[in-house]
């Protein structure tokens, strides 16, 4: 009697069951003239339930944050910065012997003219040897003209010290921060990488298990189960759990020891790396101002005072004063304005060399790759996911007998929307 | 006993019917798929590749000199143009035998396998008739290809030229709208990048970045996108279609709604 109502009460499950499998089968009549067998599915709405699509956001962010630090052009490679270096450095060297160059040629014009000026007054007044007096005449006239060039060499060659030292300075702490940013990068992609295989394998486990969890679940479900078995099957969906919990706990622990070692690591070499840069820096530097101050001494010694003429009347003596302050202010003018231009050539090559080692400095290229490896990770990652979402989509076309499914489908009439139902797939893997 | 035999007769008819729908789907006319990358990387293609690769380094060399001419933004727009149509030129001489036979190719196979449309591989996820492979025998034999006398049924699947309605002046209007707002995101999110103190700030900034252009994106292009959307639904429906795909995607055959759409979306 009891076998008998076992299995009259075993019929009535498997008429539910048939009747709600047929149920669903009539909301979804793929003969209809309005399918006619055709699917598609909305792989972008998918995706976004996707376990793994929170580490497409974070590489989307990642990229836009190497995008907004370079914005504007890419930066230059390393052989890019170099080579503008030498080439700027190479400019300012020109500027430096031209400026020279054209100091020499105006101090030996005035001094020609001043010579020329000095022998007629003499002449004027009946000296004889006009020549020889005025050559010892313009001894005193570069004098007076040296000391005024070796003031101004001295106080260019302390404003290219301080200028040097100030430059040094930017360009170590923007160095430092950019070789800081770097490895505060790498420390997160690695970070990001740790979670991303930490995501994949909760969701290779949720994957692998869950045929075995629906079955225990439809079990559970079962009102008709006695207490015993429905402990039984509760602890073994828990032993799932836990095992699971334990994997993905396992692995997290991995990575937090491999991390702090990698920061460790990272710290250490960034700090090595930013000593050496500021010793790099500071030794050119050093070599820079010794050049200058090279050139300026060999400038000055150039000036020496040559003796002054002594056999002269005192009017002829006033007038030979008169002439000099004349062509040495007159050059000393001149000089000025060939001094200004080369200031001016210098800070201009200067702001390009702040530019090149500023903004970009310690990028060297590496922006670049960067983006195209998150580029690449982010390509890679869609891909993984457009993969499952379509081996998802196919077996629901199989199940339902579907003929064709498409994606990227732009708009739709007739055929069966399979989106949803591929979401609450990927949405249940996911659980 | 009877109540089971019964039941079980039921399950019988009830499994047949519901797991076996293709076995009475309606006649849906064929739908094809080719690999594109597989056709394109065969040694007629790469010749002309590399043929047109060749020319087009002339012509770079060429358009250069002649930029260094041109001493008025006429003459350089004029130059570009030329260059640009020289380049068009070569290009249909090198690549468009290759296509047309391949085009040829693949309506000959359409035709024999009854197929009403055959698009890129990539757009399919289930079904379809792969082929790729006779198409490629049909290119790598040295017989003469021949355009197929029978017309291939009208197919259900329509298509719709994207760059076409792009070109709309509402799409063009939204479009530089969003191009100006996130010029003007990036250089205030720029700064706010610079002035973070840290790594995790950094990245906040980005996210927010990101949020906010996705935001303006969804607010000046998702009416747009909604309105193609059921223009192009409206017009698939009065011609009989079941989807209407990219014409990008498409290889051959498929109903052209792209004019449809158009006249509805300028109303």
């Amino acid at each position: 009697m009891s076998k008998m109502r076992f299995s009259n009460k075993r019929a009535l499950v498997v008429a539910v069951m048939l009747t709600a499998l047929m149920a669903g089968c009539a909301r979804v009549d793929v003969n209809s003239a309005k399918i006619r067998g055709v699917g598609y599915v909305r792989v972008d709405q998918v995706i976004k339930h996707d376990p793994l699509y929170p580490q497409l956001t974070k590489l989307n962010d990642a990229i836009a944050a190497v995008k907004l630090q370079y914005a504007g052009s890419p930066p230059p490679s390393t052989a890019g910065i170099a080579a503008q270096t030498t080439q700027l450095a190479q400019e300012l060297k020109v500027a430096g012997e031209q400026t020279s160059r054209i100091l020499a040629q105006t101090r030996a014009d005035y001094e020609q003219r001043e010579r020329a000026a000095i022998a007629a007054a003499l002449a004027a007044v009946g000296n004889t040897g006009a020549g020889d007096r005025a050559g010892q005449s313009m001894g005193a006239t570069s004098a007076a003209q040296a000391q005024a060039i070796a003031k101004q060499a001295t106080q260019g060659f302390v404003r290219y010290q301080q200028s040097v030292v100030r430059e040094d300075r930017a360009t170590i702490a923007k160095i430092a921060h950019q070789i800081q940013l770097k490895a505060a990068r790498k420390y997160q992609a690695r970070v990001m990488e740790d979670q991303q295989r930490e995501a994949q394998l909760s969701y290779s486990l949720s994957k692998q298990d869950a045929p075995k969890v629906v079955a225990i679940k439809t079990r559970l479900s079962n009102l008709a189960l006695d207490g015993a078995t429905k402990k039984r099957l509760q602890g073994e969906l828990k032993a799932i759990e836990q095992r699971e919990r334990a994997a993905i706990d396992a692995m997290r622990n991995r990575h937090k020891a491999s991390l702090t070692a990698y920061g460790k690591q990272l710290q250490a070499r960034t700090n090595a790396q930013i000593a050496q840069q500021a010793q790099n820096i500071q030794r050119d530097s050093q070599s820079k101002v010794a050049m200058q101050r090279d050139a300026v001494l060999a400038k000055l010694r150039a000036l020496g005072p040559a003796p002054l003429p002594q056999n002269l009347s005192p009017a002829t003596k006033a007038k030979i004063e008169t002439i000099h302050h004349q062509f040495t202010g007159e050059f000393e003018a001149q000089a000025q304005k060939i001094i200004a231009n080369y200031d001016s050539t210098k800070a201009d090559i200067d702001r390009q060399y702040a530019a090149l080692t500023g903004a970009n400095a310690g990028a060297t290229g590496a922006a670049g790759q960067e983006l195209a490896k998150l580029e690449r990770r982010r390509v890679s990652l869609y891909r993984q996911m457009e993969t499952q979402v379509r081996n998802d989509a196919q077996r629901v076309a199989r199940r339902l007998g579907l003929r064709v499914v498409f994606q990227g489908v732009i708009a739709a009439s007739g055929g069966y929307d399979l989106t949803n139902q591929v979401t609450k797939d990927i949405e249940s893997l996911n659980k | 006993m009877k109540t089971r035999f019964i039941h079980l007769c039921l399950a019988a008819t009830v499994a047949t019917v519901a797991l076996t729908p293709a076995a009475i789907a309606a006649d849906l006319t064929g739908v094809g798929y080719l690999n594109q990358a597989q056709v394109g990387s065969l040694p007629t293609f790469a010749k002309a590749n590399t043929q047109l690769a060749q020319a087009k380094a002339v012509l770079d060399r060429q358009f250069v000199a002649a930029m260094k001419g041109a001493k008025t933004d006429a003459d350089r727009q004029r130059v570009a143009l030329e260059f640009q149509q020289k380049f068009s030129d070569k290009q249909n001489e090198l690549m468009g035998p290759v296509l047309e036979r391949t085009q040829m190719a693949i309506a000959q196979v359409a035709a024999k396998n009854h197929l009403s449309i055959v698009v890129d591989k990539r757009i399919v996820v289930y079904g379809g008739e792969n082929v790729t492979k006779a198409v490629v025998a049909l290119l790598s034999s040295s017989q003469a290809i021949t355009a197929p006398t029978a017309t291939p049924p009208p197919s259900e699947i329509g298509f719709v030229d994207n760059n076409a309605l792009d070109s709309l002046p509402t799409v063009k209007e939204a479009d530089q709208k969003l191009s100006k707002y996130v010029q003007a995101q990036r250089k205030i999110y720029e700064q706010r990048f610079n002035a973070a103190k840290n790594n995790a700030e950094r990245t906040a900034v980005a996210a927010s970045y990101n949020k906010k252009v996705a935001a303006k994106q969804k607010q000046l292009l998702q009416p747009l996108v909604d309105k193609t959307r059921s223009a192009t639904a409206a017009a698939a429906k009065k011609k009989g279609l079941l989807v209407v795909i990219d014409r990008a995607d498409v290889v051959f055959g498929g109903v052209d709604i792209t004019k449809d759409v158009q006249n509805a979306l300028l109303k």
